[in-house]
């Protein structure tokens, strides 16, 4: 790709992102406001985040993966369920799985 | 700040990975400027540096960006954002300000409202600062990092040296869960967890993730 086609890349994404972002902000609420669509944009952010948790987990490209990350992000729920913070599910699932890829 | 800071560290990672694909310091700052996604940016990314085509790294952009839309609608009637603060709070419309916010919403999920009208209150503005101060200290932190790891691009060629492919999806599990605030959503997180990773194989980047909206879709159509 030349430096002409990366830029092309880096506008159109960035505007066809910024569409899809401020739509969401436009559609008038009162299309939103059904019981049963109110319960399914709820459950939204919480599908999508354990499906991102788990392709970036478990996936390489289109191929199941099972490798470092896979025991890191467990480390890191065991804190989770002992209520460790933000930062010390990072650290100690990062570095477990820093020390499995190099050491292993 | 206690998101915003390790999440923006990673941003030296993406600055890193653009420069390996040939992208100048101009463009790697542009992209986390303006475009502002991680996944999305480490797609786009990476397609150029497998020699794909314009429209490829548009599209697996655009799929893994989607997410945000969703995400927009959901904030969007607890915000109550109007006029210019309303294309900030879009752009700053990411995985992570959505999380933060959401982790203070003032009921059980099912979006009605709990406890009496005080409680809601400082519910409703713990949720406005999450939301605020996520997304801008994650903007702030992202780009900040994006041009340190541009720079020492050397350093972090692999980022899984450094446990980073790691601390990535363990600091979304950590997002996540706190909205897992019963068994309902711990099993509707679940499935979403198996269904995208059973897709994976098949779909390409981004779709298996979309495709958890059909699990959103499924649990929440029974009127409760």
């Amino acid at each position: 790709m030349s430096s002409f086609d990366i830029w092309i890349v880096i506008a159109i994404s960035s505007v066809i992102m910024f569409l899809m972002r401020i739509t969401g902000y436009l559609i008038p609420q009162k299309l939103l406001q059904g019981v049963r669509l109110n319960q399914i944009i709820t459950l939204i952010p919480i599908v999508l985040l354990a499906a991102l948790v788990a392709i970036q987990t478990g996936t390489s490209g289109d191929e199941i993966t099972v490798d470092h990350r896979l025991a890191g992000v467990a480390v890191g729920a065991v804190t989770l369920y002992f209520k460790g913070s933000f930062i010390l599910v990072l650290s100690l699932s990062g570095l477990t799985g820093a020390l499995l890829y190099n050491f292993l | 700040m206690g998101v915003a800071i390790p999440v923006g560290i990673y941003g030296a990672a993406f600055g890193a990975a653009a420069n390996t694909a040939g992208l100048n310091l101009l463009q790697t700052m542009a992209l986390s400027l303006l475009l502002f996604s991680g996944a999305t940016q480490f797609a786009i990314v990476g397609v150029i540096a497998s020699g794909g085509a314009v429209a490829a790294a548009i599209i697996t952009g655009a799929l893994l960006g989607i997410r945000n839309g969703f995400y927009a609608v959901r904030i969007a009637p607890l915000l109550q954002v109007r006029g210019l603060r309303r294309i900030l709070a879009a752009h700053i419309t990411i995985d992570e300000s959505i999380a933060v916010a959401l982790a203070h919403e003032s009921s059980d999920g099912d979006g009605d409202g709990g406890g009496d009208s005080a409680t809601r209150d400082k519910k409703n503005s713990d949720l406005f600062k999450g939301f605020w101060f996520t997304g801008l200290g994650v903007l702030f932190f992202w780009n900040l990092f994006t041009f340190i790891g541009a720079l020492g691009a050397g350093l972090l060629e692999d980022p899984a040296r450094w446990g980073l492919d790691t601390a990535v999806p363990a600091a979304f599990l950590a997002l996540l869960w706190p909205q897992l605030k019963n068994n309902r959503l711990r099993i509707i997180a679940l499935a979403s967890l198996l269904l995208s990773l059973a897709l994976a194989p098949f779909l390409s980047a981004g779709l298996p993730i979309i495709a958890t909206v059909l699990i959103a879709v499924g649990a929440g159509w029974r009127v409760r």
